[in-house]
């Protein structure tokens, strides 16, 4: 680096006296969350899309569209879902358009970031929640990306920040159930290693994938697709107790028709419940003895996927028959769990460490 | 906080907003709005407070010595004046805002008119080009075909119809030069028209473009989205109150060091 490059942040961090804003951002598979403090807190699709050609640029009128405007004009875009199984598509797993895949995550972190609104003369420093077991590549991946509009970024894994924000360190299991991975994380007063964190693919898009698999098999005349399927698992999928019948419009040959997915509904949601349950179990069966009952306990549900209506009350059903009980607490904000967090750890982080990483 | 202070907070936040409902937004074409939460005002209020504050505490011991009435009530007017002003700069920064989309969509507005107007002027020169041609092929071919038709009609009553295909292509070749000359003298004539139009589209096409260069230095230069601001003036850090002060110092460093490591990888990668 050259003596020019090195003095360029500091000539550009003294025009930023007018305050220090954190960010939290929680990179998720299927949503980006994003808390501030500035009293910003934002959500966007993780997904990105660019013009096609120059008459589409030209309709457009953008070189990149992020989130919902992305999907909405779908049509027109190359367009791109940048994680998977909540890490980033890379040559390292074998993703086809790598190169197109870390455009497009760079993007989607700029945006995540532009959305909290930042001054242009405050200092910007960064938490980002990553997988609980993302590679040191695709770790390394999101540092770049991130530093390019930030002043400072740490990366944490994704669990602990949603047990951190909450104060709960000791004696905690955390349950973060994204779209892609369902992250287990045992807490334990310091910083969770990899025994203590387990990480399923069981998670929102394997229900999605389930659930179109059982529709379609069980109502071949009716059409779909995915996203619908994902619609209809957030606005009313419930896995415990008595709740009215999931009856939705498909259409059948372009006619509307009504199926009662009731029963397709609840049973591909409890498919997540078993590996979750046996990920607990590993994770409180090689805890200190004296203190595994407290673990048991102490179970939080947090992300998007705990959404699902009875999910505590039906994954506390499985432990007390697999481990002879549990308790299952679910976060109020499940969606900004990760993010909350995040911008909590970015807070308490002291100066000196900011100031070593920019 | 006194009764009074919130009173008059409720009654500054109250000038500061309007009333109306989502039918009235939809009408006026908003689909989208910036709402200002109860927490977000809140946070502004203790911002102000802990501000006004801190700068009062250096003569204290700490809050339960803050004793004497006037000294509250001096500092729950600070407070009061540091929230106003707070209110004040956002709505400033949402006037500046107002200003300069107005700016944008009258621009934007010019811009459509003069694309339009360009258009329609490209449109009557080239169809009065069309039409010129077209006119004149007519007149040409129904010409033409009268005059043929005459001189055979001559060449058969003087009994020399096998000379009449000679003549005829002898004076279509005369004819067509002829035409060619008169074709150039008429487009002089029309050129002036012509040209009017193509100096109007000229000067028309770099009016458009100084006022869309215009518009996109009006939307740089006023700093139309200034950002949000933090409730934080400097880096903050564990508040040594914390019940878990020892054990978040111990957590904040393992971080830190696991970034430590990564940024050092990140920097040595080719």
């Amino acid at each position: 680096m050259s003596k020019e490059e090195k003095e360029k942040p500091a000539e550009e961090a003294s025009h930023k006296d007018h305050g220090v804003l954190y960010i939290g951002v929680d990179l998720g598979t299927s949503r980006t969350s994003v808390s501030a403090s500035n009293g910003v807190r934002e959500t966007l699709l993780s997904v990105v899309g660019y013009p096609r050609d120059v008459v589409s640029q030209k309709l457009l009128k953008k070189d990149v569209l992020i989130g919902e405007e992305a999907v909405e004009k779908r049509m027109s875009l190359n367009f791109y879902r940048p994680l998977e199984h909540g890490v980033l598509k890379t040559s390292e797993n074998g993703a086809d358009d790598a190169e197109g895949n870390k455009r497009a995550a760079t993007d989607l972190l700029k945006a995540a970031i532009a959305s909290a609104q930042p001054r242009t003369d405050e200092l910007v420093y960064a938490v980002i929640g990553a997988p609980a077991q993302a590679s040191i590549h695709n770790k390394k991946a999101i540092l770049a990306a991130a530093s390019e509009c930030v002043d400072s970024v740490m990366l944490c894994s994704e669990p602990f920040a949603v047990a951190y924000g909450l104060d709960w360190l000791e004696d905690v299991l955390v349950v973060d159930i994204g779209a892609g991975t369902a992250d287990l994380c045992r807490m334990h007063g310091t910083m969770p290693e990899d025994t203590d964190q387990v990480t399923l693919t069981q998670a929102g898009d394997f229900i999605d994938k389930a659930l179109y698999d059982a529709i379609k098999a069980a109502h071949p005349e009716a059409q779909f697709t995915i996203n619908m399927i994902k619609n209809i698992k957030e606005k009313f999928a419930y896995v415990h107790g008595q709740s009215e019948a999931i009856k939705v419009d498909l259409p059948v040959e372009g006619k509307p028709i009504e199926f009662d997915l009731t029963e397709l509904v609840i049973d591909n949601c409890k498919k997540i419940i078993p590996p979750i349950v046996d990920g607990l179990h590993k994770l409180i069966a090689s805890y200190d003895p004296e203190f595994q009952h407290k673990l048991r306990n102490r179970v939080l549900l947090a992300g998007g996927g705990s959404q699902i209506r009875g999910l505590d009350r039906a994954i506390e059903d499985e432990m007390k028959e697999r481990l002879g009980g549990g308790r299952v607490v679910r976060i109020e904000e499940p969606i900004y769990g990760g993010s909350n967090g995040a911008l909590k750890i970015a807070h308490d982080m002291p100066a000196e460490f900011w100031e070593k990483l920019k | 906080m006194g009764k009074g202070l919130q009173k008059k907070l409720q009654e500054a936040v109250r000038k500061l907003s309007y009333r109306t409902s989502v039918d009235q937004l939809k009408q006026r074409g908003i689909s989208k709005v910036n709402v200002v939460g109860l927490d977000r005002i809140v946070a502004l209020v203790e911002t102000a407070v802990h501000r006004t504050l801190r700068a009062r505490m250096q003569g204290f011991q700490g809050l339960d010595g803050l004793g004497p009435n006037a000294e509250r009530g001096s500092i729950a007017e600070d407070a009061r004046d540091e929230f106003l002003r707070l209110l004040r700069s956002n709505e400033k920064l949402e006037q500046v805002h107002q200003e300069v989309k107005a700016e944008k969509d009258e621009l934007e507005s010019e811009i459509d008119m003069m694309r339009l107007e360009l258009l329609e002027l490209r449109k009557a020169v080239n169809e009065r080009r069309d039409k010129v041609e077209m006119e004149e092929r007519i007149r040409v071919a129904e010409t033409d075909a009268d005059l043929f038709a005459e001189l055979e009609g001559l060449f058969s009553q003087a009994g020399r119809a096998d000379l009449f295909e000679q003549v005829r292509d002898i004076m279509a070749t005369r004819l067509m030069s002829e035409r060619h000359l008169l074709n150039e003298a008429r487009k002089a004539e029309h050129k002036g028209e012509v040209d009017l139009l193509e100096r109007r589209i000229e000067k028309l096409t770099s009016t458009l473009q100084n006022t869309e260069a215009q518009l996109v230095s009006a939307l740089d230069s006023k700093d139309v989205d200034q950002g949000i601001s933090s409730i934080y003036r400097e880096v903050q850090g564990i508040s040594d109150k914390d019940v878990f002060f020892q054990k978040k110092k111990g957590l904040m460093a393992s971080i830190f060091e696991a970034n430590l490591a990564l940024h050092d990888e990140l920097h040595k990668a080719p």
